[in-house]
Parts: structure tokens; sequence; C-alpha cells
């Protein structure tokens, strides 16, 4: 309970219209090839989904500024969060309470766990005016649970900032090919 | 009154019928229901073809010639809004040699034309044109090559609902008392003089038999042991007094469940959620839209608005395959196959309703269903992988509340939370479409 103030939700219209102009660097046909700068920020990506192939879901949060957003939104039509629901919309304060249900030990959906390999491939990054990065790539999720084992493919924009820390990740947006089709079991963190 | 006590009677097994050994008076459910591929084919008649099935809603097209794909059962169909404002439901199949004429979610369309020969239809179904129709031979009848169409649709305060069953009765009667509560959802949100617009909520599909899904809304019982994530979760995060908390106080909660004759259910939360907004779990955006709404409306205009965000707590299911959770939220049944449903999420969104509302609507609706949802659909896998392989233990157990179910007058049947009565009484009217012959037409 000490931790709701610092917690609270920093999604308001503003947060909404970036993430309207960051849908739209997403769908960006424009050319992003700044070969230097993928290598560097490709290594990110590429610890971000060992992390969450591992399922340290603390240390992945540590990647990401205070005022993220992990948005996987349930159509390819949608270009607004606010127009529809989503399959993840988490700022920090909803993204802690996905990896706090999992945490508590009883979260029937993941134990056993969902076992994970992903590969993150075609990343090409660019600066935009505001200094930040745009990295565009594609991301193929391998899921096994329980018998079963399931694929999970889409185009990723990641928006990077530098700061004290490095490069952290500021958006996350996720969006599967087959994302308006009813969907199975996703308790692990995509 | 008279047509609720018709329905309860006829649910009372009554011998010789065809399904009659399958739901027993001891409240015992046999297996088959759930694994039987026959059974299923059968109840794609029987129930999603005979009774009322929901199709869409009006806030889906909501201007002339807008389109919405869906299902009537398994069977593709498409509702359409004529040029004129008409409602429409056509069965998507070419008169000519059977494909689908419409593969789109949605849309505007005055016509669908078939990819294969290019007939071409009207959105009200009727056939516009063919090439060469010469060849058809000189006896060819443009009018009865239309699009199939449901034989009866009717639509009650924009909730859509279809049948192939030309004798099926009045829709209103049909509700019975599940009227009163749709209404009590429907006049809180205060629809003003605007039109109302339905988005997507969240989308699942489960390897389960549909009525699982059907009858787990109305099972009180599991909340506080399957969601015991959540419930700690949200208790160790946000305090006491929020989610679903309030599932704790169990045989000692006033909240009550109730079965409405013809299948449909009421789990009645309200009586432990008094008020929805500050029991719901916190979303991204409630402390920026709640303010603000405050500080246009002060703090009580804004405190009934803000009520309307969450869920309100109303479990309302109407046989076959419609959930109303009221507030806007409801969801739809899509039953797959025998051990596969889809179940897909939608929100209403009335143009009056004030803006900061609308953006934590969409919210909540992801809320519960990617933390909560998860548990139910997974508990609802296990158990149909076990009936599927299991053949020597044939019974499941709804004896919850058999001892001290009473009927009202009404021939309402209330009961604690806690209790299947409910689903038991949902099977007994299970049997009886099943038991029944029915001759549906396409009209």
């Amino acid at each position: 309970m000490s931790s709701q103030a610092t917690e609270a939700s920093h999604i308001d219209d503003a947060v909404y219209e970036d993430l309207v102009q960051w849908d739209r660097i997403a769908r960006s046909q424009e050319p992003a090839g700044d070969r230097a700068l993928s290598d560097e920020v490709a290594g990110l990506l590429f610890y971000e989904a060992r992390l969450l192939d591992a399922r340290s879901y603390r240390k992945w949060l540590e990647l990401f500024t205070e005022d993220l957003v992990y948005w996987v939104p349930g159509s390819r039509a949608c270009t607004d969060p606010r127009s529809e629901s989503a399959i993840v919309f988490d700022d920090r304060r909803h993204l802690l309470d996905r990896i706090g249900l999992i945490e508590t030990g009883f979260l029937t959906t993941q134990s056993p766990s969902s076992q994970t390999c992903r590969a993150i491939s075609n990343v090409e990054a660019q600066t935009l005016p505001d200094g930040s990065i745009a990295v565009h790539s594609v991301c193929i999720i391998w899921e096994y649970r329980r018998g079963k084992t399931n694929r999970f493919v889409g185009r990723q924009t990641h928006q990077l900032v530098r700061d004290g820390h490095g490069l952290r990740i500021r958006r996350r947006l996720l969006r599967l090919i087959d994302c308006d089709e009813p969907q199975g079991n996703i308790t692990f963190i995509l | 009154m008279t047509s609720k006590t018709v329905v309860l009677r006829r649910a009372a097994p009554k011998g010789g019928g065809k399904y009659d050994g399958l739901v027993r008076p001891d409240g015992r459910i046999h297996r088959r229901l759930f694994t039987d591929p026959q059974i299923f084919e059968e109840e794609m008649s029987k129930i999603f073809g005979a009774t009322w099935v929901f199709l869409a809603h009006e806030g889906e097209l909501p201007k002339p010639n807008d389109f919405k794909t869906t299902t009537l059962g398994r069977r593709p169909v498409i509702v359409t809004r004529g040029s004129n404002g008409d409602l429409h439901a056509l069965l998507n199949r070419c008169t000519h040699r059977g494909s689908l004429v419409c593969i789109e979610h949605q849309g505007n369309a005055k016509q669908f034309q078939c990819p294969f020969h290019h007939w071409t239809f009207g959105n009200n179904g009727e056939l516009l044109g063919l090439p060469y129709p010469k060849g058809q031979g000189p006896n060819f009848d443009r009018k009865a090559n239309g699009l199939g169409k449901l034989p009866r649709l009717e639509s009650y305060r924009g909730y859509i609902f279809g049948s192939l069953n030309p004798e099926v009765e009045p829709l209103v009667e049909w509700l019975g008392p599940a009227r009163a509560i749709l209404d009590w959802s429907i006049d809180k949100e205060k629809i003003g003089s605007g039109g109302v617009t339905v988005v997507k909520g969240t989308h699942h599909t489960v390897n389960g038999n549909w009525k699982l899904q059907y009858e787990n809304v109305s099972d009180g019982y599991h909340a506080a042991f399957l969601h015991r994530s959540m419930v700690e979760m949200t208790k160790q995060r946000h305090g006491p007094g929020r989610g679903l908390e309030h599932w704790r106080a169990g045989d000692r909660s006033p909240m009550y469940d109730q079965y409405l004759g013809r299948g449909h259910k009421f789990m009645d939360q309200r009586p432990s959620n008094p008020s929805p907004w500050q029991s719901a779990r916190p979303v991204p955006g409630r402390e920026a839209f709640s303010t603000a709404l405050i500080g246009r409306l002060g703090e009580a205009g804004a405190a009934d608005q803000l009520e309307l965000s969450a869920r309100a707590y109303i479990n309302l299911t109407l046989y076959p395959n419609l959930f109303i959770m009221g507030h806007g939220q409801y969801a739809v049944y899509e039953p797959v196959a025998v051990d596969c449903t889809n179940i897909k999420f939608y929100t209403v969104i009335p143009d009056s309703l004030p803006e900061e509302v609308k953006r934590l609507r969409v919210r909540f609706v992801e809320d519960f269903n990617t933390m909560g949802l998860p548990d139910d659909n997974e508990a609802l896998e296990r158990i149909q992988e076990s009936l599927t392989t299991i053949p020597e233990m044939e019974w499941l157990n709804y004896e919850r509340g058999l001892a001290t179910e009473k009927v009202g007058e009404d021939g309402v049947i209330t009961g604690s939370a806690m209790e299947e009565t409910s689903q038991r009484r949902t099977y007994s009217h299970w049997q009886t479409l099943m038991n029944r012959e029915v001759r549906l037409q396409v009209a």
C-alpha cells in the first residue's frame, strides 16, 4: 500500500496522443536504416528477450522508464488505445499487478509456467527529432505449456530514451499478426 | 407471469424423451453433454437455431449499409442495416454454389458479391444480378434465389436476436424476468439523444464446451478460490475491499443468484458492491480521468458517472449465448466445436457518456479479462480434458442448493450465490429443448 502514491498511473490524454503518434511510427514505411544504431540497440532487445524467456520480470522491468507503456493492440485497425480494449495495455502499475499475480504462486494459468523462446530479428533503428530512438523489429515467440506448443508472431516498435542509466525502454508496441482473432492463455509476458 | 411458470413446469423431466437420462433430478449431469460431438451437432439446431440467439448489438451497425458477420450456432451470418435502416440477418452462403459471400468482420456495403461467379446480392438479401443469366434457363426465379434469411429477427433496446424457428415466441416473452434487469442496466446509463457505438473488448478462445462458459458466470462458489492469485495480489498491492475480495464472505455474503426460466440466470453482486468505482481495481488512467471529471462536474456530479466506468456487478446470462455485465459490457459465447468455444467481449459506449468514463471503460474490460478470466478458462479446459478422457466416471455434481431450492410465486428461483441452482436448472431447460422436435426454416 505504501507504494501506491509513487505508482499512480501517468496515463492521460497527452500520453494517449503520444501513443497515436507511436502507432503511426510503428506503421511507417520510410527507411529506418541507421545500421550502427541498429546494432547498438539490438543488444538491448536481445537482452530483453532473454530476461522474458527466463521470466525474470523484475529485472526486465528495470529496463523501462517510469512512464512506460506496454501495448499489445487487439486489432490491426486500432490506431488509438482509447478506441477499444487491447490484448494488453499496461502502465507500470498494471504491469506490476500482472507480475504480482504470477508471484503469488497461486496463478493456475502459470503453474506450470510457460516456457518460451523468442527470436528478435529485422532490427531497424532510427533517431527521432526529439532525440529518442524508434526500433522496429520482428518478434517470434514459441511457448510451451502443459503438452501444447503455441506461437505468437508480430512486429514490435520500441521507443528507447537515453538517461543516466544508459538506454531505457519507454514504449513497447507489439502487434500480433493474428491480433484480430480470439486469443488463448496469455498470462506470461509476451 | 404465467409464461415463467410454464417454462419451469416444462423443465421437469417427463420421461420418454431422448435426453432424459443425462440430466438427473438429484443434480447429476452426464459428461456426454460436454464431450459428445453428436449432441453438439444437435444443439446447433435445437438450441442455437430453434430459440432466440444473440447476434449483434445495433451499436455495431449504427449507419445505413453497415454490416457485421457473426454466427448462429456455427452458421455464418451477416447482420446488415439496409439503406432504409431496417435490420436483416442473412445466411452467408451464395445460393448458387455455396461460397461465403462476405469474409470481412464488419464494414459498410450495399452489396455482397460472391467471388466464384459474381452473383451479387443486396444487403437485404435480394439477388441483384448474375453474369449471363439466360444460362439458368427460362424458369429461373430471381426472387427465390436471394440469400437465405433468418425468419425471425428482433432487437430489444439495441440487442439483436435471431432465430431459425418461425414459431419462436416474441422476444420480450422470451426475456421474461430478465427484461427488468436489462432495463435497469441500460436505464442507469441515461443514454441521451445520441446513439451508441460498440467497441471491441477482449476476445478469447478456450478448449472447452460452450455450456461450461455459460454456467461459469453464475458459479459464485469458485471465485475466492480459483481467483486466489488476483484476490491476494490486489489486497497486497492496493489494500482491502477491491477486486474480487467480496467473494471471501462465502456463505455469509448478501449476494444472491437467480434462475429466471428459459435458461436465463442472474447473479447479483450489487449487494456486496454498493460502489463499483470504489471497489474496482485501479486501471491505467484512473487518476487523470477521475480528476478531470471531478474538475468538470464537481465531486457529486462526477460520482454517478464514475460508477458507470466499471462493470455493474450484475451477471445476467441469456440462454444460450449472451452474458451481460452491465454498464455496457457484454460477452458472446460462440460454439466452435464440442470442445472449443470463443468468448467475445464488447463494450457499448453511449455518445452521451463523458469522455473520461469512455477512456476508463475500455481499460476496465482488460483488467479482469487478462488477469482473472484466464483462471476460469484454464479450469474449464481441465474439466474438458478429464471429461473427454475418463468415460468410466460419468457424472458431474451440481447438487449445491438442491435441498433448499424453492420456486417463487413469479416462477423465479432465488438462492445463495454459493449455490449451483441456476446452473442445475439451466440443464433441465437444456433437456427440455433437446427433447423437443423442431422445424427450422430459412426465409
